[in-house]
């Protein structure tokens, strides 16, 4: 009744934990039943390694939340030594999220992952990272480059090819529309809204970096919009995230068009509440006799 | 008061692994940057615990 398919995996949930908010992924098998998740995506993983931004990078903002990590992980070589091995014992599927400064980095990072023993189902490409001085969002707010990067990587790989768009552009259809023509096989939308946090008291800012991306809560509304445009303009299909608590916004985010949903900011409260949001999921489903999610997706537009 | 001890008392669960991903998510040296600033690691462990309040009060409205 949960199940989804997107091209030719069948995912047993829809939900999703999100990059950067799950470790990378095997840290939490010994307390979560994560055969309750569609997937786990890993840290972003970077060419080489990065210790992150300074301190202080994370602020809880009323019931959200604003960071500026800046892409902290092992790096590529690590990752593939190290992690793979154990994510590959995964009681559920993983997606290997990468980052890259430049196009030839996001080549190199998925050539090397690819040439692993991994048997990850596909990679999100994280083209929205607001936090870092190179790469990330920059490659995420134009349509030419989101093309080009999108189509080298397809040539590279069968596996899932997912693009991660960020809020902060003008129309994030277009660059939806651009990933899908160049052949991704689906969108995470959205990233973080990029924000900034002060003390009015002293006059400085809670981040180290003065910019960060907001998440949680507050954010929902306006990833339903983004979602909501993202569906009108492209057929792939969406996985939708941004500021989801409750079940009940997991279907929030089905019914504007998302097939499958992402928690992130959630996981950082406790990462089990993500397995009780698809308890309650299940419930729901069954009281409102809805045989599948997809009869739930997109039916605001019905 | 109470509820801020519930919200430690779960986190005994997590596992070690996870929480050492979690100060390496916080701070750039995770553990060494939690050891050598004892005072900060203490002063943003309160505001986690503000903010878990923030976050529990919000979903169970909701629910509620």
């Amino acid at each position: 009744m949960l199940s989804m398919k997107i091209k030719d995996v069948i995912f047993n949930s829809p939900i999703i934990a999100a990059s950067g908010t799950f470790g990378y992924g095997n840290e939490v098998e010994k307390f979560i039943d994560l055969s309750k998740l569609g997937a786990v995506i890993t840290k972003s993983i970077t060419l080489h390694p990065r210790e992150g931004n300074p301190s202080p990078r994370i602020h809880g903002s009323d019931s959200g939340m604003i960071n500026s990590i800046g892409l902290a992980n092992v790096g590529v070589e690590k990752f593939c030594k190290d992690k793979v091995q154990s994510l590959n014992n995964l009681k559920t599927k993983y997606i290997v999220s990468i980052a890259g400064s430049t196009i030839d980095e996001y080549v190199e990072i998925l050539t090397k992952i690819d040439r692993s023993n991994g048997n990850h189902i596909g990679y999100e490409i994280n083209i929205s990272c607001p936090n870092v001085k190179q790469g990330g969002i920059e490659f995420g707010v134009n349509t030419d480059i989101v093309s080009s990067l999108t189509r080298q990587l397809r040539q590279l790989t069968q596996k899932l090819l997912i693009i991660k768009l960020t809020p902060n552009v003008t129309d994030i259809s277009e660059i939806a529309l651009s990933a899908q023509e160049a052949g991704a096989d689906a969108i995470s939308a959205v990233n973080t809204f990029q924000g900034l946090a002060i003390d009015y008291k002293t006059g400085k800012m809670l981040l180290s970096t003065t910019f960060g991306g907001v998440s949680g809560s507050p954010i929902k509304p306006l990833a339903l919009a983004k979602v909501h445009k993202i569906y009108n303009k492209i057929n792939i299909p969406i996985i939708g995230m941004g500021g989801i608590c409750t079940f009940e916004d997991t279907i929030e985010f089905f019914r504007v068009g998302s097939s499958m949903v992402q928690i992130g900011t959630l996981n950082y409260r406790d990462p089990s509440l993500i397995v009780s949001i698809y308890d309650r999921l299940n419930e729901f489903m069954l009281k409102n006799n809805f045989s599948s999610i997809s009869d739930l997706v997109g039916n605001f537009h019905n | 008061m109470f509820n801020k001890i519930k919200i430690l008392w779960v986190m005994k669960n997590w596992p070690k692994e996870y929480i050492k991903w979690r100060f390496e998510t916080a701070y750039p040296n995770g553990l060494l940057d939690v050891l050598s600033n004892p005072i900060q690691f203490l002063k943003d462990t309160w505001a986690f615990i503000n903010w878990c309040e923030n976050i529990d009060s919000k979903i169970n409205r909701k629910i509620n």
